[in-house]
């Protein structure tokens, strides 16, 4: 293992995560036959239903048991299985920088997207990564290949986070250019134009997409538990602030939770799986806890 | 501002210190907001959302949470420096120089005693005290000391207190040198002399302090005094009050001493009459009094056996005086609390007999002989010797030596005799008229009434007149007043008036007033016959009594001296009338001897034999010529001038005798009996809150209870600030605890717990 994957995927974390599976809650179009449910109707064991024949259609599909009680001509048609195509959109804006701990929010959103890369690859599902601040820095194009996780995690650990973020921008491009149903996970903080996140967001699951948003946050950037008189230097040049913290508290710790039960809220109203992880969870946990929680959310939802 | 800290401050020196302290919270918090760490933080949004929405209360709680640090800060500076909001509570010797002023109580109730102790010593041990502090910051504080006694007179005046000042204080305040007198003096006197010397001074801060025992009945309607404190009080003098007794004690004081020692004479039982008072709270039982003449107690003496608080008692006794000289009478009760009030002194000039001029207008001196038999039938029993004369021995006979004069159916009377009757009179002497057939009209009403302006005190009218008789009244032909000779008579249905019989008077001129209300001119009537015609009438001229009979003293017009109620009336009579010039004086404790000899009778020298615990001691002072009055020439003068003198040093109650020497070397006694005032037994004391109340308009004032000298030293200075300091510091550290954690941030027990997040 190479020095920029045992940054990014530790050993014992891969360990623990190796088990997992990473599902679509939505059918996807893949290119290989796979996991996952694909849109299409194809040669499969997985009966789906009977559609009356029109001409043109394989006679060899023609159910002649249907025929010979109903004198009628039925067409058998089955599901198709194919594999999952995911794109992995890394924030990379200069907010991703903060970090509280031993990591900063970049590095774990690096982890978490060098642990779902493995994950899915192992599943021989394609997967994908982009990085991007106010416009996409680094792109990786989806690859089902074993070997595609060195470029990925070379990609990630290649970059680094300095601009503002422009989320509506990038996700408007990454519909453009995503014509296929996939699985698209964003992880980044979300500290962005709260408005222009959610048409983004919108505009994916428009276009059929299952989206998933892996939101990152630093623990002093949930609990807030700075004291003593300190200068607030804000990142993405929003501005300083000299404060006594602990007066400001209450209301910053009521603002931030009406962020994340606006993005909760917005996000299940979209059907779009969300998560805030703090950085300070262990990487596995909080992988092995979501994806668990995401399987029991399956449904099957055809198009 | 000096001045300002040094009176408002225990501890000025930590005020300044203090106040920079003040700023402390502020320089924390400045420094706070100066060094402070930085940090990149992403979330700036949601800290500007909090900021903002909380920027005015965030203020206001800052605010007031310093706000809340420098209140305490300042309360622990103004506590250890001792506030003193009243700068009149301030140690008297703290601060800019100051002149004090102690007036000290040398009144008799002063001499209270308890506990090996009295008023007067406490009083002394407070001056001492006051200037052993005062000497504690030498030479910056003044000191003068009045005695209550001799205001005018300073016992020290202005004096640098200093250790020196400490040791002559000490031996000049010695209990045998420096005493309290026996007399009533009023604060007010000794207050206004003070207000006088701090007049003549406007330097300096003056303090007044008043040592005395403030006794109920100084202060009782009082008004002089709380003015003239008030007065001081306005010109900026702070006076201070200090109590010298601690709670009021019991005491019984003789109070008075009286007896009809003018009609005094050998070996006539000498009626006297003496009165105790209870001054306590609680009945004394069985108080002895003892009785002493010429300081050998008399077997006699006089037993209360209950005398009520508050309660004066009174008691008649008799004694028999056995010696034509001048006795030294004292009644005397056991000692107590105050014994200087248990004494009290009379001095009685006993004669032979008490010499009686009767002067009859008839030459058989027949009227005459019934009032000489009534007063005087037995010399011996009754003291008075009766001389019988006829009108012309007025004229030739020395009046002064006589106690009364009676006249006695007098035709008429020369006008040099009625000179010498004025002036016998006038110096005292008493005169008695009664009128006869012989009597002239016209005469009594030109040369005797005068118009009002006489001896006699109404006109005449121009005849006698029978009192006609009506068988059918049952009541009695004399109606008298409430008056001491007619005391016999007292009393509903008195069987003994209805026995006198009046036939005939001299009525009044038609003209005259009937009415004393209406007359207003002195005349007294003070019995009158059923016919409401006047008969017996009563005026003062000059120094004298003159009373006036309108009917005869023989049983001529009348029944009277034939019944035996005359005896008694004329014997009240002469009593009454009796001459009081020629006794012995009584004064109060401390009024000044003023002699006024003349220097053709007497020499210039004058021995006072003052009374004392030891025995009569005796001062001789030279008489001195005085001055002459302007407007009168040289020849004049010397022939008017007299010698003077004056003897201050009467303190000690008992007789003095003052001792004069006639120009023939024979000596003249005269004597003096001097007592206490009966006021000053009442040893109650004035409440401390009816003080307060009396003072309530006067600021400045402080009142000092026993034995508390922490005023000295100004220790309990601030006592109530200082309480009501601690406890505002006290709440104040709980608002700012409380406000604190309410401020700040306290990490909850789950740390690290997600925010709640649906």
């Amino acid at each position: 293992m190479t020095q920029t994957s045992r940054r990014f995927l530790p050993p014992e974390a891969v360990a623990r995560i190796a088990r997992l599976e990473i599902v679509a809650r939505n059918v996807v179009e893949g290119f290989l036959s796979g996991l996952h449910r694909s849109p299409y109707l194809g040669q499969s064991i997985e009966f789906a239903q009977h559609r009356e024949y029109t001409p043109g259609d394989d006679i060899r599909r023609i159910d002649w048991k249907v025929w010979s009680k109903t004198d009628r001509y039925y067409i058998k048609q089955y599901e198709e299985e194919t594999n999952l195509r995911t794109t992995l959109l890394v924030d990379l804006s200069e907010s991703m920088l903060f970090g509280s701990g031993s990591l900063t929010k970049y590095e774990y959103a690096c982890q978490i997207a060098a642990a779902l890369s493995y994950l899915l690859l192992r599943q021989q599902d394609s997967v994908g990564v982009t990085t991007f601040d106010d416009e996409i820095r680094s792109h990786v194009p989806p690859s089902s290949k074993q070997n595609h996780l060195h470029a990925i995690l070379t990609t990630l650990d290649h970059d680094q986070p300095a601009k503002k973020t422009n989320l509506q921008k990038l996700l408007a491009q990454v519909v453009d250019e995503q014509t296929r149903r996939g699985l698209i996970v964003v992880i980044s903080d979300l500290l962005v134009d709260r408005e222009g996140l959610f048409k983004g967001l919108k505009l994916l699951r428009t276009r059929g997409h299952d989206v998933m948003v892996m939101h990152v946050m630093d623990d002093q950037e949930l609990d807030f538990n700075y004291t003593g008189t300190t200068k607030f230097e804000g990142l993405e040049e929003v501005g300083d602030l000299i404060c006594d913290p602990r007066s400001l508290r209450e209301g910053y710790i009521k603002a931030v939770t009406a962020f994340v039960e606006d993005l909760h809220r917005h996000c299940a109203r979209q059907m779009i799986d969300f998560q805030t992880i703090r950085t300070s969870q262990h990487l596995d946990a909080a992988l092995a806890y979501y994806v668990t929680h995401r399987v029991g959310m399956r449904q099957s939802v055809r198009t | 501002m000096t001045a300002w800290l040094a009176n408002h401050f225990f501890n000025p020196a930590f005020v300044v210190g203090g106040v920079c302290l003040v700023a402390s919270p502020i320089l924390i918090h400045l420094i706070n907001r100066m060094r402070y760490r930085r940090v990149r933080f992403a979330a700036m949004e949601f800290l500007f959302q909090s900021q903002q929405r909380n920027q005015r209360r965030l203020l206001i709680e800052q605010l007031l949470l310093l706000l809340l640090r420098i209140l305490i800060v300042l309360g622990l500076v103004l506590l250890i420096s001792r506030l003193i909001l009243d700068p009149a509570q301030m140690s008297i010797f703290r601060g800019a120089q100051s002149h004090h002023v102690v007036l000290i109580d040398d009144s008799l109730s002063m001499r209270d005693r308890w506990a090996e102790t009295s008023g007067f010593a406490e009083a002394v041990k407070v001056v001492n005290q006051l200037v052993a502090g005062g000497a504690q910051q030498p030479n910056t504080q003044k000191l003068t000391l009045i005695r209550l006694s001799q205001p005018d007179q300073p016992f020290f005046t202005e004096r640098n207190v200093n250790e020196d000042f400490v040791t002559e204080l000490t031996s000049k305040l010695d209990p045998q040198s420096f005493k309290c007198t026996h007399q009533a003096i009023d604060l007010v006197v000794g207050l206004q002399a003070a207000k006088k010397l701090f007049a003549d001074e406007r330097a300096a801060i003056q303090h007044l302090h008043v040592i005395s025992d403030f006794r109920d009945h100084d202060w009782r309607d009082q008004k002089a005094i709380t003015t003239v404190v008030e007065e001081l009080s306005t010109t900026g003098v702070s006076v201070n009050f200090v109590r010298a007794v601690p709670e009021a004690h019991p005491n019984l004081g003789v109070t008075d001493l009286t007896g009809d020692t003018q009609v005094a004479a050998v070996d006539v039982p000498l009626r006297m009459r003496v009165a105790v008072k209870n001054f306590g709270v609680q009945v004394a039982n069985d108080v002895r009094l003892s009785i002493f003449d010429n300081n050998e107690k008399l077997p006699a003496s006089v037993v209360f056996e209950k005398i009520d608080p508050q309660t004066e008692v009174t008691h008649d006794f008799e004694v028999r005086l056995s010696t034509p000289t001048t006795h030294k009478l004292r009644v005397s009760l056991d000692p107590d609390s105050l014994p200087e009030d248990n004494t009290r002194s009379l001095a009685i000039d006993v004669p032979s007999m008490v010499p009686v001029m009767i002067v009859d207008g008839d030459p058989a001196g027949e009227d005459g002989s019934y009032i000489a038999d009534a007063i005087a039938a037995d010399p011996k029993a009754t003291g008075y010797g009766t001389t019988v004369e006829n009108v012309e021995s007025i004229r030739r006979r020395p009046l002064d030596k006589f106690s009364c004069i009676y006249l006695v159916n007098v035709p008429e009377l020369p006008a040099d005799s009625i000179d010498a009757l004025e002036r016998f009179v006038s110096a005292g002497g008493g005169l008695a008229w009664f009128v006869g057939d012989a009597v002239r009209p016209a005469h009594y009403n030109d040369a005797l009434f005068r118009n009002g302006t006489g001896l006699f005190p109404v006109p005449l009218d121009t005849a006698p007149k029978e009192l006609i008789v009506d068988p059918t009244s049952p009541g009695s032909d004399l109606i008298t007043t409430n008056h001491p000779l007619f005391r016999i008579f007292a009393g509903e249905d008195n069987a003994l008036i209805k026995l006198v019989r009046i036939f005939q008077f001299f009525p009044t001129a038609k003209d005259w007033i009937r009415d004393d209300q209406q007359r207003k001119d002195g005349v007294r009537t003070i019995a009158s016959l059923r016919s409401r015609d006047p008969l017996f009438l009563e005026h003062r001229f000059g120094k004298g009594r003159v009373i006036t009979c309108l009917t005869t003293a023989s049983p001529e017009w009348n029944n009277w001296a034939t019944d035996n109620s005359f005896v008694v009336v004329q014997l009240e009579l002469v009593k009454y009338l009796a001459r009081t010039d020629h006794n012995p004086e009584r004064r109060l404790v401390g009024e000044p001897i003023v002699l006024s000899l003349d220097p053709a009778e007497y020499t210039d020298t004058i021995e006072i034999l003052s009374p004392g615990n030891e025995g009569d001691s005796t001062t001789r002072i030279q008489a001195s010529p005085e001055q002459p009055s302007d407007g009168t020439t040289d020849a004049e003068s010397k022939k008017s001038v007299r010698l003077t003198a004056v003897y201050h040093d009467t303190d000690e109650p008992g007789v003095y005798t003052v001792r004069l020497l006639r120009q023939s070397q024979v000596s003249e006694d005269q004597l003096i009996a001097y007592n206490t005032a009966p006021a000053e037994g009442d040893l109650t004391l004035v409440t401390t809150a009816d003080l307060r109340k009396r003072l309530s308009n006067v600021a400045g004032v402080t009142i000092q209870e026993f034995g508390q000298l922490d005023w000295v030293e100004g220790r309990e200075a601030g006592s109530e600030i200082r309480q009501w300091l601690i406890w505002a510091l006290f709440t104040l550290m709980i608002a700012e605890q409380a406000l604190a954690f309410r401020l700040s941030y306290h990490p909850p027990k789950l740390a690290g717990k997600l925010p709640k997040v649906k």
